[in-house]
């Protein structure tokens, strides 16, 4: 009896810093700011182990049934609180930190709870100074073999959410084992192990249905209706809409919102098209969705359009599908289009043809693939491309929260040979955006924008070139393919950006 | 490849973990491993049995030809280049493979180029002329070939992330363990960075760096000498250097380039290792390597290319019969399996020295050095989430092999799902004999299930990702550089008949590019000296 209570003590020890290390994680992972989540969570955490004892003490008679419900409700509370956790975060966002803070507490105080009662439970056999020498040594030396297997083993191979179903298993073994032990004490004891399998029951569902569950928490985290949602080899492609927005999110991340795209669009295309008035032959890289394209179309004089994105199911999507090839007016259908699907660097390396126009809309450099194609060997390879009259413009992320990286990309592209003009623009889903004009001779801004557009006009044109104090940078570097220096820069300035 | 724009456009943090979340918080299952297939190859050993046996027919026919290459490895490559430029063509490079290149040949499949050997150039320091010369021939250099940091072609400047390790469950950048480990290895390591660094700048008597590349170029101050006498491994534990972290550290990079670690490997040579480079580039930072999909096999296809009317693979010489104005070579021809006589006026023996006796009964006695066994693999592994291979050059701390390269790493190509990795090993742990037969002896599937699990703790899931492993054995991969084998080199270099004359990195007991490419345009040097 006394060897099994204080095998229950360092499975229930193991138990409660399980829960504590994988909310502190949790958080950490999702709000970011390790520091702060960790010390907040231990904090709560032990401060409501605290309450717990506290409040044990107002536990008098049937302890070991109440020892029993406890260890079911940890378990159940703690087993399921990553996966809660997750849901919220998913569904709700901020009430998040509130829940967080609430199970918190609620695991702490249960488990604060279980110590002393079995420590009673055990009274009746040990010396007092026995009895809280070996309790204790056991709850730390529970609390040492999870400290050293949860980041070593547990979080790499079974996740957050697995493993805290896993130990809330654990948290129901000991109960049944406790029901087993006290049968002869607890009245309706067959009730108990009933409830106790129940629990274990669902925890083991959680356990086998984890993936099941995640994958709803993702679609649910974009928050409106999900109208379109397709996984290619390339990318995970979803629609939402809400009243009359739509949101593309390719793996996640926002590309644009139906009501604000165009700002966004024209900024992209006309600063540079406007004063190509001869312009015959475009380039686009990337832009699948069309949208360039559309604004592209605007200029009569332009005979030929070729666009090159990596997803022939993304370029399909945004050409036939009704909903989808209405919001980019029916552009991948005209014949002036072709459409390559090809991996944009590769492709460029491989052929000759050179454009008036060359519009570069890849995502931001967030991984060292994306890097390459900000690099100077990229730059180079666009100048064989670009006709000597010619300009090429790429959008180059956020010059207000990603100085640097955009002032980067400018030396970069200098490097290259280019000439370059900067400009931003404001794009309210976005943010304050940036662009980047490329060419041989120096750049002349327009004096008109000589097709119709909702954003832009010769008035506000200038405004877009100045940039305020706290969109420069005097950065030096250059993104080579050997250092990979934009990568590193852009992801501390938007880390910085997005806490 | 999207559309729109940015991946990071308007977004919040929320945002930007929807894509990633899966992994980290569900974590991994494990499952049953199923074996992938694939080739198990070698160097032809066919003729080398032949050769070690001296079965080969009477020749048939005989042809005259002024000069002979035998070997088109770097050594034997580099002799005909450098006698091309001087306006020789009239020379032959014979092969024993069907393919050009030695310890450097490379490969292809669907996915890749990669390489079977060699697979990285250090950026040349100003001794290594003839490489530099090399590479601004080939266009991978531009601009003055003497700049102390010349521009080199970024196609070929190894990309970033280049190398990473993993300890502790989880990978640091760099190759040096820095992460997690305790207070005095990390001043153990900064000491030996620091004395590596003086070694790196000391000069002998005659004002020469005593470490240098080609080796050749170094000091010949005999002060030296007596760090050729103990091993690496006393000579660090005379500096008080002990820290397993360091001596793994040390362990793993003598055994890349040498095949083995510095217990057996002479301190001169691991002294040499550490502190014989001085590269720099323009546009690249100093310790920066020139490498391509193939390794160092973009080299070789092009030397190939340029020698393409002297090269003839599939032809192994045989026999030599040296006489006072000529030199007599039998040349087995794997296509016809017929054997000609070519005799010529200056041979160049450009393999490696311990087949010389076999196919030279009459040659001086000299001390072939050891040879360590290697075994290169190349996995081709699919469904590759971008986040999970970054790096170049992956070495997991404390691994059985010496870590693997990403042979796709150096292309353009933005989307990447499918890799190879190119996975070096070298029997180190036995000598060297037992170790070439347990390389021999071991089925594909031995070596298939030692390579999973040497590579599982970085990667679990490796096995279900990989869909094809071809193997290499290299029985005699690299001289082994033990203690002594300074002097033993004096016996090596010497001219062994004023006819016939010897390129290949056995010369400098050294397995390098760099060494390689010395002798082979020293003996083209000779040549065109008489
Ligand atoms: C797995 C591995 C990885 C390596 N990695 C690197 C690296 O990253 N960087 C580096 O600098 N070095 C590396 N090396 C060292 C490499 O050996 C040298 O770079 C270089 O290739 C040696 O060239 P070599 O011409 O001296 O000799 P070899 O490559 O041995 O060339 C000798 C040639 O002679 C041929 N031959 C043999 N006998 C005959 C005959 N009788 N007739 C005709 N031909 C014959 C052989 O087939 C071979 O092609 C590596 C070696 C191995 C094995």
């Amino acid at each position: 009896m006394q060897f099994a209570l204080l095998v229950s003590v360092f499975v229930i020890a193991s138990c409660g810093l399980i829960y504590e290390l994988v909310a502190g994680a949790l958080s950490s992972y999702l709000l970011g700011d390790s520091i702060t989540q960790f010390s907040t969570v231990i904090g709560t955490y032990l401060f409501a182990m605290g309450v717990g004892s506290w409040l044990s003490r107002h536990i008098h008679v049937r302890i070991a049934e109440r020892f029993i419900i406890i260890e079911i409700m940890v378990g159940l509370l703690g087993g399921f609180s990553a996966a809660i956790l997750f849901l919220c975060f998913a569904f709700a966002g901020e009430p998040f930190r509130i829940i967080l803070y609430f199970l918190v507490s609620l695991i702490g105080i249960l488990v604060g709870i279980e110590i002393p009662l079995v420590m009673r439970l055990l009274e009746k056999d040990l010396k007092l100074s026995e009895l809280v020498s070996s309790v204790l040594s056991v709850d730390y030396l529970g609390a040492l073999l999870v400290s050293v297997l949860f980041p070593l083993l547990l979080a790499p191979h079974l996740g957050f959410v697995r493993t805290s179903l896993l130990f809330g298993i654990f948290n129901i073994a000991v109960a049944l084992w406790a029901v087993h032990l006290f049968k002869k004490t607890i009245v309706h004891h067959g009730r108990y192990r009933a409830l106790g399998f129940f629990a274990l029951l669902l925890l083991l569902a959680g356990f086998i249905g984890a993936e099941k569950l995640m994958r709803f928490s993702e679609l649910k985290m974009y928050g409106d209706d999900i109208v379109y949602t397709q996984s290619t080899p390339y990318q995970r492609i979803v629609l939402t809409r809400w009243r009359d927005d739509f949101r593309l999110y390719l793996n996640g991340n926002l590309q644009f919102s139906s009501r604000d795209e165009y700002r966004y669009h024209e900024s992209l295309v006309h600063p540079a098209l406007a004063t190509l008035p001869h312009a015959r032959d475009v380039l686009v890289l990337g832009g699948g969705d069309g949208m360039a394209v559309r604004e592209l179309l605007k200029y009569s004089h332009i005979e030929r359009i070729t666009l090159v994105d990596l997803d022939p199911q993304m370029t399909e999507m945004f050409k036939s599908d009704s909903v989808l090839s209405k919001l980019n007016n029916l552009s991948l259908q005209s014949p002036k289009v072709t459409v390559v699907n090809a991996d944009a660097l590769k492709w460029m390396e491989a052929q000759a043809q050179s454009y008036d126009a060359i519009v570069v809309d890849f995502p931001d450099p967030t991984n060292y693939a994306l890097g390459k194609l900000y690099s100077v060997t990229f730059y180079q390879i666009l100048r064989r491309h670009l006709r000597p009259q010619g300009l090429a413009v790429v959008q180059t992320t956020s010059p207000l929260y990603a100085p640097k990286s955009y002032w980067m990309v400018n030396n970069t592209a200098r490097a290259a040979g280019f000439n370059t003009t900067g400009y931003h623009a404001l794009v309210p889903t976005f943010g304050e955006w940036g662009f980047m004009l490329l060419s041989e001779k120096a750049y002349q801004q327009p004096t008109q924008i000589p097709v119709p557009t909702r954003f832009l006009n010769a008035a506000i044109l200038p405004t877009l070139f100045v940039f305020p104090q706290d969109m420069q940078s005097d950065i030096q570097e250059i993104n080579r393919l050997d250092n990979q220096a934009l990568v590193r820069v852009f992801e501390q300035e938007w880390g910085a950006a997005l806490r | 490849m999207g559309s729109g724009a940015a991946v990071i456009k308007g977004i919040t943090r929320r945002d930007f973990l929807i894509g990633s979340s899966g992994a980290l918080l569900l974590g991994c299952s494990e499952q049953a491993p199923r074996l992938p297939s694939g080739l198990l190859l070698g160097p032809d050993h066919s003729i080398g049995h032949k050769l070690r046996d001296g079965q080969f027919p009477v020749a048939t026919r005989e042809i005259h030809t002024p000069i002979l290459i035998a070997g088109a490895g770097i050594a034997g490559l580099n002799c005909g280049w450098w006698l091309q430029r001087n306006g020789i063509t009239d020379f032959q490079l014979l092969e024993l493979e069907l393919v050009a290149g030695g310890n450097t040949r490379s490969g292809q499949n669907a996915v890749s180029a990669f390489p079977w050997g060699a697979h990285y150039l250090p950026l040349p320091g100003t001794d290594a002329h003839y490489v530099r010369m090399l590479l601004a021939d080939l266009g991978a250099l531009q601009g003055d070939i003497n700049a102390l940091a010349p521009t080199y072609d970024e196609r070929l400047l190894v990309q970033a992330p280049d190398e990473r390790l993993f300890i502790n469950g989880a990978w640091q950048e760099g190759l040096i363990p820095r992460v997690g480990i305790g207070a005095s290895a990390k001043r153990e390591i900064q000491q030996f960075e620091a004395l590596m660094n003086e070694w790196g700048e000391r000069k002998g008597a005659d004002g020469r760096y005593v470490f240098t590349i080609p080796s050749a170029m170094g000091s010949a101050d005999p002060a030296f000498l007596v760090l050729d006498k103990i091993t690496f491994k006393d000579w660090l534990q005379q500096q008080n250097l002990r820290s397993d972290v360091l001596h793994w550290y040390v362990s793993y990079s003598l055994r890349d380039d040498f095949g083995a670690g510095q217990d057996r490997v002479s301190a001169w040579a691991g002294l040499h290792y550490f502190c014989c480079r001085r590269g720099q580039a323009a546009n690249a930072e100093s310790n920066s390597v020139l490498t391509s999909p193939q390794g160092n096999g973009w080299i070789v296809e092009r030397l190939s290319k340029i020698l393409q009317p002297q090269l003839k693979t599939g032809h192994t010489l045989v026999r030599i019969d040296a006489q006072f104005n000529s030199v007599s070579a039998d040349v087995y021809d794997s296509a016809t399996q017929e054997v000609i006589r070519i005799i010529c006026e200056q041979l160049v023996w450009a393999a490696p020295l311990f087949v010389l006796p076999r196919v030279w009964p009459a040659m001086p006695h000299i001390i072939p050095p050891d040879y360590a066994p290697w075994l290169v693999a190349n996995l081709t592994v699919n469904n590759i989430e971008e986040h999970e291979f970054t790096a170049w050059d992956s070495v997991i701390y404390q691994g059985q092999g010496l870590g693997y390269v990403d042979s796709t790493h150096q292309t353009l190509q933005f989307h990447r799902p499918q890799r190879v990795l190119t996975y070096y090993h070298t029997l180190s742990n036995l000598a060297p004999r037992e170790a070439r037969q347990q390389l021999l002896a071991s089925s594909h599937e031995t070596w298939t299930t030692q390579i999973f699990a040497d590579l599982r703790k970085a990667h679990p899931h490796l096995e279900k990702q990989c869909s094809a492993i071809d193997l290499w054995r290299w029985p005699h991969a690299m001289a082994i550089p033990v203690p002594g084998f300074r002097s033993s080199l004096l016996s090596r270099q010497q001219t062994l008949h004023p006819r016939i004359q010897v390129a290949h990195s056995d010369l400098s007991g050294v397995s390098l590019f760099e060494e390689a490419q010395y002798w082979g345009v020293k003996a083209a040097q000779k040549i065109i000296a008489t």
